[in-house]
């Protein structure tokens, strides 16, 4: 569990109402990740949602591609909830990294109980779907 | 004819002898080989630690060049970093992998090259390079791919003392 304020500075969620945040902080972990690691490889099951707290990752695609995420704010790993549920690219972290992580199961129990925000997730998630879309091509 | 003059009259005493040193040679060979694969292997680590240590040639405006020269690139510098030594060595072996690499390069592809050489801390170094404009995203249809800024001129920190700072 994390705290709500945690979310809010993140910004990532800035256009959820606290009750949402509430929600999501009880799902939420903050986990540490040292530079150089790998948080998640191209083509696994996406088992986890991630939103950038600090530190730096970089996002590589099989085209050869990266993308270079800093400071808070970023969704990472929406993989988790789109079906076929693999990641499409490899998350790499280039310095000591925090992110709050996210089970995309919990997240979806939430999307299932809570329609708006469900409905507002989602569109988030079609967003970042959509920025990255040339990175995969 | 049967037996040894079968074997002397079809010249069976030189293929045998011609067989027995054919495969001797061989085995001298192999021998010769195994013997010195230890000095071949201690060779090949050392030419690899070489080209892990190796200082390459540096970019002209890396270091203190003449004033003149340091005059004209000033009318397209639009911003100094200054880096430590090590940092400097770093970025020259990263630009010497993109060399290779072609521009625009792979990001990717420049770490897995970078940790295959045993690059100190090369994520690191990757994103140092990155928050300081020192590599910029190439944009258009080459999205997600990388360039080198031109217009970045680097300088050495250095101590009080006017020496190299480590």
């Amino acid at each position: 569990m994390i705290d709500i304020s945690e979310l809010k500075e993140s910004g990532y969620f800035s256009d959820f109402s606290d009750s949402d945040l509430a929600e999501l902080a009880v799902i939420g972990t903050a986990t540490h990740w040292q530079e150089g690691e790998i948080i998640f490889q191209q083509g696994s099951p996406a088992k986890n949602f991630f939103i950038l707290k600090k530190g730096t990752v970089l996002l590589c695609f099989p085209s050869g591609r990266s993308l270079h995420l800093k400071n808070g704010g970023h969704g990472i790993g929406w993989s988790s909830l789109v079906s076929p549920f693999r990641y499409t690219a490899t998350g790499i972290c280039l310095t000591d990294t925090t992110l709050i992580q996210f089970s995309g199961t919990e997240l979806y129990s939430l999307i299932r109980m809570n329609a708006d925000f469900g409905h507002k997730l989602m569109a988030k998630i079609a967003r970042t779907m959509e920025e990255r879309k040339k990175y995969r091509v | 004819m049967y037996g040894v003059d079968a074997i002397s009259a079809a010249n069976g005493w030189m293929i045998t002898v011609a067989g027995i040193s054919i495969v001797f040679s061989g085995l001298l060979v192999l021998c010769f080989f195994i013997s010195n694969m230890e000095k071949a292997i201690k060779l090949w680590d050392k030419q690899k630690e070489k080209v892990k240590h190796a200082k390459l040639k540096p970019v002209p405006e890396l270091v203190k060049s003449k004033k003149t020269r340091d005059d004209k690139k000033r009318a397209t510098v639009t911003k100094v970093v200054w880096l430590t030594p090590e940092q400097v060595e770093i970025y020259n072996y990263y630009r010497w992998i993109t060399e290779r690499l072609g521009e625009p390069f792979s990001l990717q592809r420049l770490l897995e090259h970078a940790e295959k050489r045993g690059i100190h801390r090369p994520h690191y170094h990757l994103d140092m390079f990155l928050q300081e404009g020192l590599i910029y995203d190439a944009g258009g249809d080459k999205i997600g791919f990388h360039r080198w800024a031109r217009d970045i001129r680097i300088e050495l920190i250095e101590d009080e003392s006017g020496k190299a700072a480590k």
